[in-house]
């Protein structure tokens, strides 16, 4: 898989004066096309700070982000846009649109002057294939229940046909079936070729689900791997402060068990 | 609930604008019959030199007025938001009232050039305030605190004014109106409107964005600061020219949108066109209705929006509550 993505020792500082504080130091991360990768950390880890370095809605104060050997400040935001999609942790729809309008919003980046082509239509209706939304698309976005809206807001990523989908906290307010339907999606997106990030609480879901796992913890990336070997009972009691199991399901597939704090 | 635009809106809209206009020339204390339209006739220079500068100034007010408030609601994604909520307005009558507490009520284009100079310095300091951070909320707060200086500096103004009847001068000019204006006020008052008219529609698609987020529009191609440098200087135009040419006129900004957004499919930028045509039709509907309205002397155009605007602002808000409720 080729490297899409590439971070070089990037460092966030927040605060003035002497409350000056790092939430990200040194992270060095390379993404690869086709792969889905899981940035897991505490709260305060600073995962999603690094994701908006990704995202580039924040300029770090050192480092680097090159997307495809390019460095991203050297991207136009347009061809940011048309390149990365990135869905927000607290997603917000602020007017009464309905679903078809909103998957429509992320062509936005593609369309050229006179509004929307044949291509962008194209795109827009394959994301609505993807993630089941057709059926609703006629419906105002804040008539939908939790798992309909989940899937209208990755629709509008998808619709962008990013080369780097970045979604934070995707998960966050799904039921059990909805939080698998969603990861299956973004399974299908890194099947199609792009490269996916997510930044997760829930370690079982990165164990199962997540091709690779970036944890984080205090600022800093301390282990970058295969879930098998970065999501160790040791590792996650010493960040965490839990004890975990893993597991072999009937299957045969792994999966990770939490019994309380250690 | 679903959302269908309303494909017949803008030729509707178009439609009755057309109509009005046409009533509108002839309507009036002195109702002329339609054959004066026709040049030759003695009663055409009422027409062509009174009423119809005034429709046309109508006109270009209410879309002004009409997309800088749709483009006002679409940027700081909240339907209760008014074009005059950056100050522009404000300092623009600050501006018209120093003319006429200097003086100069009865200069040609100096009231107008204060004003105009007045919205010029309310964008200027939007700018130095605001400065290059392209967030909405510091912007918002510069707005109500240069809005709020300028109100008090107008209060000031009008507290010091040399004779009564300079007094009665600013705060007659500060209710609103069309009377007497000229070709000449449409001369100047056009370009600017169109130029800010456009400037606001090339910001359309971010505004669209903008749905989603600061974030989330960032990420797609949206530029914070190049936005509010759109619409500080759409809005900026189009409430300068306004204010110096008619006075301040509220609401139209307000309600239009309003009105217009559950006819289309409630994206910003498909709330622009119709909210601009939707405005103009509104102004040049009660600026017909006061000049016709059988009363001596004539209602000011600003009092009769306001009269119509309060108690839709009630109704507004009483849907509000009970949605929330």
């Amino acid at each position: 898989m080729s490297a899409l993505l590439q971070t070089r020792d990037l460092s966030v500082r927040l605060g003035t004066g002497a409350a000056r504080k790092a939430v990200l130091s040194g992270a060095t991360l390379t993404l690869r096309a086709g792969e889905v990768t899981a940035i897991i950390g505490p709260n305060g880890a600073g995962k999603s700070t690094l994701l908006a370095c990704l995202a580039g809605l924040r300029a770090p104060d050192s480092g680097s982000v090159t997307l495809g050997g390019l460095p991203l400040t050297r991207l136009s935001a347009r061809e940011r846009g048309q390149r990365i999609g990135y869905l927000p942790q607290l997603a917000e729809v602020n007017w009464d649109i309905d679903v078809a309008t909103l998957v429509a919003l992320g062509r936005l980046p593609h369309q050229g002057r006179w509004g929307r082509g044949a291509e962008d239509a194209a795109a827009i209706a394959s994301a609505m294939a993807a993630t089941d939304t057709a059926p609703f698309s006629g419906r105002v976005v804040s008539t939908l229940s939790g798992g309909e809206r989940a899937r209208a807001l990755l629709a509008r990523v998808l619709a962008g046909e990013p080369e780097l989908l970045l979604a934070d906290e995707p998960l966050a307010n799904l039921d059990p079936r909805h939080q698998f339907e969603s990861l299956g999606l973004v399974r299908k997106v890194a099947d199609g070729g792009a490269g996916v990030v997510l930044v997760l609480h829930d370690l079982a879901h990165a164990r199962r689900s997540a091709d690779r796992v970036v944890l984080m913890d205090g600022g800093r990336i301390v282990a970058d791997g295969a879930p098998a070997a970065v999501l160790t009972p040791d590792r996650i009691a010493a960040i965490y402060g839990v004890a975990s199991h893993s597991v072999t399901l009937a299957d045969g597939s792994p999966a990770m068990v939490l019994s309380g704090p250690c | 609930m679903t959302t269908r635009p309303y494909p017949w809106l803008i030729p509707v809209l178009l439609a009755t604008i057309t109509l009005v206009s046409g009533l509108s020339l002839l309507a009036g204390k002195v109702w002329i019959a339609p054959e004066a339209l026709f040049a030759g006739d003695e009663r055409w220079p009422i027409i062509a030199e009174l009423r119809m500068p005034r429709v046309v100034l109508a006109l270009l007010i209410g879309s002004g007025l009409g997309m800088a408030g749709a483009a006002m609601q679409g940027y700081l994604r909240n339907p209760l938001a008014d074009p005059g909520l950056f100050g522009v307005s404000a300092t623009a009558a600050l501006g018209a009232v120093l003319s006429i507490f200097f003086g100069f009520a009865a200069t040609p284009f100096v009231l107008s050039g204060f004003a105009l100079a007045g919205a010029a310095l309310a964008v200027l300091l939007l700018s130095i305030i605001a400065g290059q951070s392209g967030s909405v909320i510091v912007f918002t707060l510069a707005g109500v605190v240069i809005s709020s200086l300028a109100g008090a500096l107008t209060a000031l103004v009008i507290s010091l004014a040399p004779t009564p009847f300079a007094t009665g001068q600013i705060v007659n000019w500060l209710m609103g109106a069309l009377t007497d204006r000229s070709w000449d006020d449409v001369m100047w008052t056009a370009p600017l409107i169109a130029i800010g008219m456009g400037v606001i529609a090339s910001a359309g698609r971010a505004l669209d964005a903008l749905t989603l987020g600061e974030a989330a529009a960032r990420t797609l191609g949206v530029r914070p600061t190049v936005l509010q440098a759109q619409i500080v200087i759409g809005v900026g135009l189009i409430v300068g020219a306004s204010v110096a040419a008619a006075g301040i006129i509220g609401f139209v900004g307000l309600i239009v949108p309003h009105l217009i957004r559950p006819l289309t499919d409630r994206r910003p930028s498909a709330v622009l066109l119709p909210s601009a045509l939707a405005g103009a039709l509104l102004l040049l509907v009660a600026d017909s209705a006061v000049r016709a309205a059988p009363t001596v002397s004539e209602l000011q155009l600003g009092i009769a929006m306001s009269l119509l605007g309060a108690p839709f602002f009630l109704v507004l808000l009483l849907k509000m509550r009970r949605l929330i409720g």
